[in-house]
């Protein structure tokens, strides 16, 4: 399967086509950048398997060292927090869209828009058109997508990876986290 | 709209000298003929006269446009690129190209509905007479056509009234169509407003049709107590000859069975159907079995059990002629909006006909006659089941033949990736390989039977065979059923359930319509409608969703039909019919008003409209809504006010209409009673919005019921379902409590204590309940308004 073909070959993007990820250090430059960042979860983060351990580790990492608030969609707030996170806020996939595409947003602590968003945990047809409605809503906010699958409507995507090559690649984003790194 | 008609009726006139009998002669429409009810501001409205409302409305729930590429590609401009705020060589931006591409699909559904009305309309008067009157209910039901009441201002007493109608809705739709042309409509709130008119026009016509068949054939007519049919593949007697009919237009069925009890063969043949026509042929014949929703064509289709297959409009799979080719079955279209490539044969003999399909000299024939379609679809069936026994007619691989077609899968992925559910098919092929279709079997579950996957195959393996084939056992106990569709609501019920809906006493009605693109198997929806017939809420259904919600059973082996009644009242499980049905819903929250409150309905959309959204606690769940024809149906039921939640797939409509409970200057309404500005909290809170889950979209049911008008003691009851749910599928309280309690009133007994800290936290402060209204038309006393 080639890299960087959309995951569902039919969910093509269009004129602008997200970065791969080559590299985690691409990453940690992003967070370094970013005044205000956020996680959103969708409800296959609880998917089990794989994909929910290598999800849970990530996100427990982001929030303990950088402090990123975590959002999840969903249903899916009292299963994270039997893994052990506890979602700083819980809000529909479709109204935290529709709030990040909102200049005027305040944020969840009251604090102005984000400007850096991390995505993960959806099906790929329901993630591919929130990443449109994301690049078209809110064309200055960098999105960035943490599932295993092509998405061309994010800022920047994984490609296509098998499960432990995708694994792999988030266990080096972690080792990349500290303070320095801040 | 002042139609004039001309109409002269000569039934015998005999010699010069001779006598004249039954000469009836009508010179146009007398409008209000019999109906003394005061018309109000917008009889047979255009879209401007009512674009305030829509707009009142979009300014609550904007816009969040989910496009799915960046370009429009309409016009030889282009293609252009319209991201990132670039305009197209039309000048057109991202948003009103969304937009236009939502009233595209809006006006493509309530064409292909007024299209059916207006076959069914001239089909129908063609045979029975223009004269043949209208009958829903007999005097159950007075307000027998409360969407057109409202909508044209006229009360439709014959079929001929219907055409009337009919005129007006072309002459709408074509001018919204219109409206799509490059270089016309820019502004994107000005295309929403047109896709709520296009919608309202849809109920009209679905209204209309189904009116129009309740009223000539021998359907329920608002009967709550209609017959338990048949529904499922394990139901059907494949040792028969076996008519499949597939669509929407149910009068080629209704003469398949017609004919079939004229030559005493009902009980030597089987008829079953797919769809909304399924649906129909069971209220025409309870005897009728109703196969499935749309995604149970390829499955039926190549089980081999069809001897015969009868296609008319709407929803047919497009690749049907092939199917049925594969297994032998010849396939008759009834329709000239589906004619299939096929031969017109309408005029032809019948034994011709039948010669030509039986013998296989053609694959199918068009005969767009209904009454041809009935002889011609029985003595074909009864011949061609003999001829078919000595062809391979089931391409459902074998358990051995499944292992060998599993050993083929490479693992390449490209199925699971073509796979709208993105369905984990190459690892439960390695299984099957090894002789376990355990988790193949569960594919099939959650299966639309789209048939992408086998498309994409560099194996050719016949991926969705192996599906049926490994769920075999599953297939077989496909044994359920179906309360037949009962058409509308009575007016007692109305009577005696509009009072504790609008006070907020029934928690609310919950409509599950459309058609069957469902995330993960039809078992949710079963799963949603029997949670909420617990609640006591009214759970109304139709369609493809109606069929979904009787393919369960509970621990005692009872179907949510069988398990609840069939009364609009609290606690039911009403199958009011088709899709064309979906008016009899909008209909009883526009019969709340006019039975209920005694609000008029001639012309009177507005007023009536802020009414439902104000006081009628309904939410529409279209939980695997697929076509541009649910958007129409979605869109009727917006502009009266009433949210829809659609499942996952529903984000590919590409647009949704959601409000911010976070901004508290949204949600002000005017007290009828002095004029004041009132703030109600965010009820409801979105009027059409993607739940990513059931789990999300059952709470999401249980706050978007909550209405401005609630009593406190309504609004406690809807407040307790809302938060247990929330409580129960989330594993928190809610964080927006607050924001639905205007007074402790409001809090739930039992929750009190739990309830009252956050309360008290928030500094909420008592408000009043008002008489709630959007329209400043509405307020009868004007003290200190703002």
């Amino acid at each position: 399967m080639a890299d960087q073909d959309p995951w569902i070959r039919s969910e093509m993007g269009g004129t602008k086509q997200a970065h791969v990820i080559s590299k985690p250090e691409i990453m940690v430059a992003m967070l370094k950048k970013s005044r205000r960042s956020l996680v959103i979860i969708g409800n296959e983060t609880i998917s089990g398997g794989k994909r929910t351990e290598t999800l849970i580790k990530l996100i427990l990492k982001l929030q303990n060292t950088y402090h990123t608030p975590v959002l999840s969609t969903a249903h899916i707030f009292g299963k994270l927090i039997a893994h052990g996170i506890k979602p700083d806020a819980n809000l529909g996939s479709m109204e935290i869209t529709g709030r990040l595409c909102d200049p005027q947003w305040k944020g969840l602590d009251g604090n102005g828009q984000y400007d850096l968003i991390f995505v993960a945990g959806f099906s790929y047809t329901l993630l591919s058109l929130l990443l449109s409605g994301l690049k078209q809503g809110a064309p200055d906010t960098k999105v960035i997508s943490l599932d295993p699958k092509y998405h061309p409507h994010a800022t920047w995507s994984y490609p296509n990876m098998k499960p432990d090559a995708w694994q792999a690649e988030i266990d080096r984003f972690i080792s990349l986290f500290s303070p320095d790194n801040m | 709209m002042n139609k004039r008609n001309i109409h002269i009726s000569l039934n015998e006139a005999k010699s010069s000298a001779g006598s004249l009998k039954g000469l009836d002669i009508q010179v146009g429409k007398i409008k209000g003929e019999f109906w003394d009810e005061k018309e109000g501001p917008t009889p047979f409205p255009d879209h401007i006269d009512l674009r305030n409302w829509d707009r009142t409305l979009l300014a609550r729930y904007k816009p969040l446009y989910l496009p799915f590429c960046d370009l429009c590609c309409l016009c030889t401009y282009g293609k252009c690129d319209l991201s990132g705020g670039k305009r197209g060589a039309c000048g057109i931006g991202m948003e009103a190209q969304q937009s236009r591409i939502v009233l595209l699909a809006a006006c493509i559904g309530a064409a292909t509905h007024t299209s059916h009305g207006r076959h069914l309309v001239t089909h129908l008067i063609g045979k029975y007479g223009r004269r043949t009157p209208i009958n829903v209910g007999g005097s159950n039901v007075d307000v027998e056509a409360p969407v057109i009441r409202l909508v044209c201002g006229i009360k439709p007493k014959t079929l001929s009234d219907l055409e009337t109608v009919l005129d007006y809705l072309e002459s709408q739709l074509t001018e919204l169509l219109a409206t799509a042309h490059t270089g016309q409509e820019s502004d994107p709130i000005d295309f929403e407003s047109k896709v709520f008119h296009a919608g309202m026009l849809d109920h009209v016509a679905l209204e209309l049709a189904d009116m129009a068949q309740i009223s000539v054939f021998d359907f329920p007519k608002a009967d709550p107590d209609a017959e338990l049919v048949k529904l499922g593949l394990g139901t059907i007697d494949s040792k028969k000859p076996v008519i499949l009919v597939i669509g929407h237009n149910v009068p080629p069925a209704v003469d398949i069975i017609r004919y079939s009890q004229k030559h005493d063969l009902s009980d030597k043949i089987e008829v079953t159907g797919i769809c909304c026509t399924a649906i129909d042929l069971t209220r025409q014949d309870p005897h009728a079995k109703i196969v499935g929703p749309i995604s149970w064509q390829l499955r039926y289709i190549r089980s081999g059990v069809p001897d015969v297959i009868v296609v008319d409009e709407q929803c047919v799979r497009a690749d049907l002629l092939i199917e049925a080719g594969n297994v032998s079955a010849p396939l008759i279209a009834t329709s000239s909006k589906n004619c299939a490539g096929l031969v017109d044969r309408t005029l032809d003999n019948p034994d011709d006909i039948i010669s030509d399909l039986v013998s296989g000299k053609v694959p199918g024939v068009l005969i767009l006659d209904p009454d041809k379609v009935g002889e011609i679809a029985v003595r074909t069936a009864v011949l061609v089941k003999e001829t078919r026994r000595t062809k391979k007619v089931s391409f459902i691989p074998t358990d051995q033949e499944l292992i060998e077609l599993a050993k083929r899968c490479g693992g390449c992925m490209e199925c699971t990736r073509a796979c709208p559910n993105e369905t984990p098919i190459p690892e439960a092929m390695k299984s099957a390989a090894l002789g376990n279709f355990v988790s193949l079997a569960e594919i099939y579950d959650s299966c639309i039977g789209c048939g992408r996957c086998e498309d994409v195959c560099n194996k050719d393996i016949p991926i969705h065979n192996t599906l049926v084939a490994a769920a075999r056992k599953k297939v077989i106990s496909e044994q359920f059923f179906v309360r037949a569709g009962r058409g509308a609501i009575q007016d007692i019920e109305i009577r005696e359930v509009g009072g504790p809906i609008v006070l907020g006493e029934i928690p609310g009605v919950v409509a599950f319509v459309g058609c069957a693109n469902f995330p993960k198997g039809v078992s949710e929806v079963a799963e949603m409608a029997r949670e909420f017939a617990k609640r006591r809420y009214i759970c109304v259904a139709s369609g493809c969703s109606a069929m979904a919600i009787g393919m369960y059973k509970n621990e005692d082996g009872q179907t949510p039909y069988e398990e609840y009644h069939g009364r609009f009242e609290a606690g039911g499980i009403v199958n009011v019919g088709s899709c064309v049905s979906n008016a009899h819903i909008s209909g009883a929250a526009i019969k709340i008003a006019s039975i209920f409150a005694k609000r008029n309905l001639r012309g009177n959309y507005e007023e009536i409209a802020d009414y439902v959204y104000n006081r009628v606690g309904a939410v529409g769940v279209a939980w695997g809504a697929m076509s541009q024809k649910a958007a129409a149906i979605a869109s009727g039921f917006w502009r009266l006010g009433i949210p829809v939640i659609v499942g996952p797939h529903g984000a590919k409509y590409r647009r949704m209409l959601m409000g911010r409970k976070d901004n508290e200057e949204d949600w002000y309404v005017y007290d009828t009673r002095t004029g004041e500005k009132v703030y109600v909290g965010p009820v409801p809170e979105h009027l059409f919005i993607t739940a990513e889950t059931k789990e999300e979209a059952m709470v999401l049911i249980a706050k978007l019921c909550m209405r401005p008008n609630d009593t406190s003691r309504g609004r406690s009851m809807k407040l307790t379902h809302y938060i247990d749910l929330y409580k129960r599928l989330y594993g928190i309280m809610p964080d927006d409590i607050h924001l639905y309690i205007r007074s402790s009133a409001d809090i739930p007994i039992t929750m009190k204590e739990e309830i009252l800290p956050i309360i008290t936290e928030k500094g909420q402060s008592d408000q009043i309940i008002p008489d709630p209204t959007l329209l400043t038309s509405q307020i009868r006393k004007r003290n200190g308004a703002k």
